[in-house]
């Protein structure tokens, strides 16, 4: 049992305990953070500007697209704008929440401030990712949904009830899985001592979640459920919204794949902290 | 400094630069592996458009071919210098070259060329395993002088970009951040040079303009050369207009570097 894990479990008699301290300290991190963004408004003026722009540009290709083809493998052109919108919220998510905590890592190990996180009386995995957050990157959630209410207005269908809780529960499970693969992907900075490119490459990726799965060949779609889940955040929320998903069990396999992904997240976690020998002792 | 002088200092550099660059090889792949992720996907895309039935005015193999060598082209053409130029100007750290008797120039261009030749090693690999699982429309069969044509026009879009980050970077001397600029730039040249979709999939109502406009000459044109089977005198144009634009860019960027030199103000001094 190291320093943390004793001081933690002074403090939190019981597992419910701790899950409410941490959660009261999320709390000031999302005050903390909404103090900052107030502070450097023109930084958040920009980040919105910005989010609404490639909003912008990255729709040209799919307009495009559809100017040549009625649909495309079964999807509409307002069913593409659905996919794109769900993957414009997730990425808004993500910036706002993940990619701030994620791109610090690096710096965190090579660095050494990861000392003083690990002798704080809290999960310094929780700590790691979630410290940092952008609320002016959730304007891009409102452009995304905004973008989904667009591609169904133009179907000419309204989304029945299960199917707007389906995509919501989908939506959500996407935001995890997504959250402990980058997670993965940054925890490597522990072996490669920098991780930044690793981070970027999976903003590059992040483009493929603007089209349906099965845009893709079967290898790709593959890559696209189980590594870098994109699938579960836009096709499937997307799905469940406009043709009703076409697998019943999509939905408890996305949350079991969740459960999973942050079990083996933390667990990917305590494995790389042991090899963790401080920069600045 | 003698232009032999000048070939021999870039050179040195170039011989450092890449000698620094591979102590990061990891971080290199990852930038390749992000070069060639855009196309991958841009491909894949279009292609599945076209099995739909897509009526495009270009077909599956002009699409794979692009795409395929979109990241080689890409890569040789980009510079990414003018945000540090714009922190070296800005932090003062400009000074060190001032009193040395090279130009600053030379060393962004060395790290320029320096970086290209080991992104160049990690990028043929990933590029030849992509080609590889498109290989049933890839068409790489162009004439040898169309190939020779295609280097000397990537060659020239790299200068134009070159000098266009000089242009840019040489804004730090009057402007405290350029990042915004940056980004405007990155989001509009990504849209109009061909990087994101083939020029020839525009409407036809932008193509007279697309056609003109001086960025179509840094990704899209060098590419036409191998895919679009343009006709030997159009090469021969677009091989003219495009050394136009690069002295232009030339001119644009050598002026402002000048003019910011004569108002700069060290930090510190």
């Amino acid at each position: 049992m190291n320093v943390n894990q004793i001081q933690t479990s002074l403090l939190d008699p019981t597992a419910w305990d701790a899950l409410r301290r941490h959660a009261r300290l999320w709390r000031a991190f999302v005050a903390i953070s909404l103090v900052r963004e107030v502070q450097f408004r023109a930084n958040a003026l920009a980040t919105v500007s910005v989010g609404l722009a490639q909003l912008v540009v990255s729709l040209v290709p799919i307009l495009l697209i559809f100017s040549f083809a009625g649909d495309v493998n079964g999807w509409s052109r307002a069913d593409v704008l659905v996919v794109a919108g769900f993957q414009q919220a997730m990425a808004g998510f993500l910036a706002a929440f993940i990619a701030p905590n994620m791109q610090r890592m690096t710096n965190y190990v090579t660095e050494g401030h990861l000392d003083g996180l690990l002798v704080r009386p809290v999960n310094a995995h929780m700590h790691v990712a979630t410290r940092w957050i952008r609320p002016a990157e959730l304007f891009s959630v409102l452009n995304g949904f905004g973008l989904v209410a667009i591609g169904l207005i133009q179907r000419g269908t309204m989304p029945s009830f299960p199917g707007i809780v389906q995509a919501l529960v989908l939506f959500a499970a996407g935001f995890v899985l997504l959250a402990c693969a980058w997670s993965v992907v940054a925890t490597c900075a522990f072996w490669t001592s920098s991780m930044s490119a690793g981070s970027m490459v999976f903003g590059d990726v992040m483009e493929a979640g603007r089209y349906p799965v099965t845009f893709f060949p079967r290898a790709i779609q593959l890559f696209l459920m189980a590594v870098v889940p994109w699938a579960f955040a836009s096709t499937f929320p997307a799905e469940a919204l406009t043709h009703g998903l076409s697998q019943w069990w999509t939905i408890p396999v996305a949350v079991a794949f969740a459960v999973l992904a942050v079990a083996g997240c933390h667990a990917f976690w305590n494995v790389a902290i042991r090899r963790y020998a401080s920069a600045s002792s | 400094m003698s232009l032999m002088e000048i070939l021999r200092v870039i050179r040195r550099l170039v011989v450092g630069g890449i000698a620094g660059s591979l102590a990061y090889p990891g971080d290199f792949a990852f930038y390749m592996l992000g070069t060639i992720i855009g196309p991958i996907i841009a491909a894949f895309v279009w292609r599945a458009a076209i099995a739909a039935g897509a009526d495009l005015p270009v077909d599956a193999d002009y699409i794979t071919t692009y795409f395929v060598l979109l990241s080689l082209v890409t890569m040789l053409a980009s510079a990414w210098l003018s945000v540090f130029m714009a922190d070296t100007i800005r932090d003062g750290r400009l000074n060190v070259w001032l009193a040395r008797p090279g130009s600053y120039l030379y060393e962004i261009a060395a790290n320029n060329i320096a970086e290209k030749v080991v992104k160049l090693v990690i990028l043929m690999p990933m590029i030849a395993i992509f080609a590889w699982f498109v290989r049933d429309s890839l068409t790489l069969d162009a004439a040898p002088w169309r190939w020779g044509a295609l280097l000397v026009s990537t060659a020239m879009a790299a200068m134009i970009f070159f000098w266009l980050d000089v242009a840019m970077g040489s804004l730090g001397f009057w402007l405290e951040d350029i990042s915004g600029l940056e980004w405007g730039r990155s989001l509009l040249t990504g849209l109009i040079t061909g990087q994101m979709i083939p020029l020839a999939l525009f409407p036809a109502w932008m193509q007279g303009f697309l056609h003109v406009q001086p960025f179509r000459y840094t990704v899209s044109f060098p590419l036409e050369i191998v895919v679009a089977n343009l006709s030997t005198q159009e090469v021969m144009t677009g091989l003219g207009v495009q050394a136009g634009w690069t002295a232009v860019f030339i001119v644009a960027g050598l002026s402002l570097w000048r003019r910011g030199l004569r108002s700069y103000a060290a930090v510190g001094a």
